[in-house]
């Protein structure tokens, strides 16, 4: 990057928090954006292919969720952590690609446990570490395509991010109990769809 | 509300850590914003109508540079567009958008227009306190009028190659670029069009062909913002 940073793209707001003249609230905090960026571009990324982007598309609905957050960085109001308010736009952002793609003839059908064979092979022979990790990325991707939208997003957002039930029900717009519910749910599915996956690994009736 | 069973977490554990950008996926995406921002900013403007061609040109330059081309990105722009108007104005739009750092959507060199545009040089002659355009003025508006048409019509294929391309159909992908090449020849964005078509060719008929078409694209254009997409569409192993 030459001659510019993101930071210096940033529309300008005082960037730390600050005493109000009549000594009242003081104003809360406003990230800045390249640190924004910097410290969320991991979990957002990351979240982004849990929730069910294609590899090839992860770029795109990263790239939206970091303008889309440039855009509303004024009206950020420091309530929110911004990891809860960045996940906040990535979800409607995730919830708008699969709307379109659902327009789209010949969007990607959902993989069936058979799609995971090959896997098998590789996760049995392959030694190594990494290798044996991204082949649990791939199973774990392969699992949440079992559960439906609505709970992928709690599961993804309780399991691989880590986030209190507050914090989903915040991130997701949806009341507490909805979200224990949902989750509840989701954690039956996704522990199914394993038990039927080493099922299937091992040679038994899917 | 009941935990994970062991053999669930270990998969989502595993996994939690597995999957992370890469250095280069950091830098490519960091970039992309850049482009969108400052792109974002021109569209913002045009859409009020208060952009012409040149500043147009002015703020796609600065985008291109900023991802990585720099002086590179700005020199295929003017080279592009040969000596059209817009290059003076190219240079100024830079060097204002570098300034006025503080606000990617207002540029303050873009003034707006008038209320009600002449319809003719006629009618400017009538109009009290107008300035007089010249006949050559006129005729370099309405080129650049024409050039903007076509910069705009060239997006559009573009963009229709890459939805193609994205939802998987090389094929009609393909199509849409020979109609590119049938309308613009050697366009304005000639080198996101043989990108597209490196990547098009490698979705098509993998193989030496396409991986060679690829390559010749990564030794003509190192700095284009695009040499990412193709080297994982045709050279690296998909992840």
């Amino acid at each position: 990057m030459k001659g510019m940073s993101l930071l210096s793209l940033r529309r300008i707001r005082p960037a730390a928090a600050s005493s109000q003249p009549d000594g009242g609230e003081p104003c809360p905090a406003l990230p800045d954006f390249e640190t924004a960026y910097q410290e969320n571009l991991k979990f957002i990324w990351r979240a982004a292919r849990r929730l069910g982007i294609d590899p090839g598309d992860t770029d795109d609905v990263v790239q939206e969720v970091f303008v889309v957050a440039h855009r509303r960085l004024p009206e950020f109001e420091g309530r929110a952590q911004v990891k809860t308010w960045l996940l906040k736009i990535l979800v409607r952002v995730v919830r708008q690609y699969f709307r379109t793609q659902l327009r789209k003839p010949g969007h990607r059908p959902s993989p069936s446990l058979d799609d995971l064979d090959g896997l098998r092979d590789s996760q049995t022979r392959g030694p190594a570490e990494a290798a044996e990790r991204k082949d649990a990325v791939r199973i774990l991707d392969c699992l949440l395509d079992r559960l439906d939208c609505e709970k992928r997003e709690v599961f993804v957002l309780a399991e691989v991010e880590q986030l209190s039930a507050v914090e989903i029900a915040e991130v997701l717009g949806a009341n507490l109990n909805t979200i224990y519910s949902r989750l509840r749910a989701a954690r039956q599915e996704f522990q199914q769809a394993l038990a039927r996956f080493h099922t299937h690994e091992l040679g038994g009736t899917p | 509300m009941n935990d994970l069973d062991p053999r669930s977490l270990a998969i989502v554990q595993a996994a939690r850590d597995a999957d992370d950008p890469s250095p280069a996926d950091r830098n490519r995406i960091r970039r992309a914003v850049m482009v969108r921002l400052a792109v974002g900013a021109a569209a913002s403007s045009a859409a009020a109508g208060t952009m012409t061609l040149g500043m147009k040109l002015g703020l796609a330059a600065l985008a291109v540079s900023l991802v990585g081309g720099g002086a590179a990105g700005l020199v295929h722009w003017r080279r592009s567009q040969g000596a059209a108007s817009g290059s003076a104005h190219a240079r100024a739009s830079v060097v204002s958008a570098r300034d006025t750092t503080a606000s990617p959507v207002t540029i303050p060199e873009m003034a707006p227009p008038p209320a009600i545009a002449p319809s003719s040089a006629e009618s400017q002659e009538r109009r009290p306190g107008k300035p007089h355009r010249p006949a050559a003025q006129i005729s370099r508006d309405r080129e650049s009028f024409t050039q903007e048409d076509q910069l705009d019509a060239e997006v559009a294929v573009l963009k229709r190659v890459r939805e193609e391309l994205r939802v998987g159909r090389p094929a009609q992908a393909l199509e849409a670029l020979r109609e590119y090449d049938l309308r613009f020849g050697k366009g304005a964005l000639d080198e996101e069009r043989q990108a597209m078509a490196a990547i098009a060719a490698c979705q098509a008929h993998p193989g030496p062909g396409a991986r060679a078409q690829a390559e010749a694209f990564m030794r003509s254009s190192p700095n284009s913002p695009l040499l990412d997409r193709v080297r994982v569409a045709c050279i690296t192993p998909a992840r």
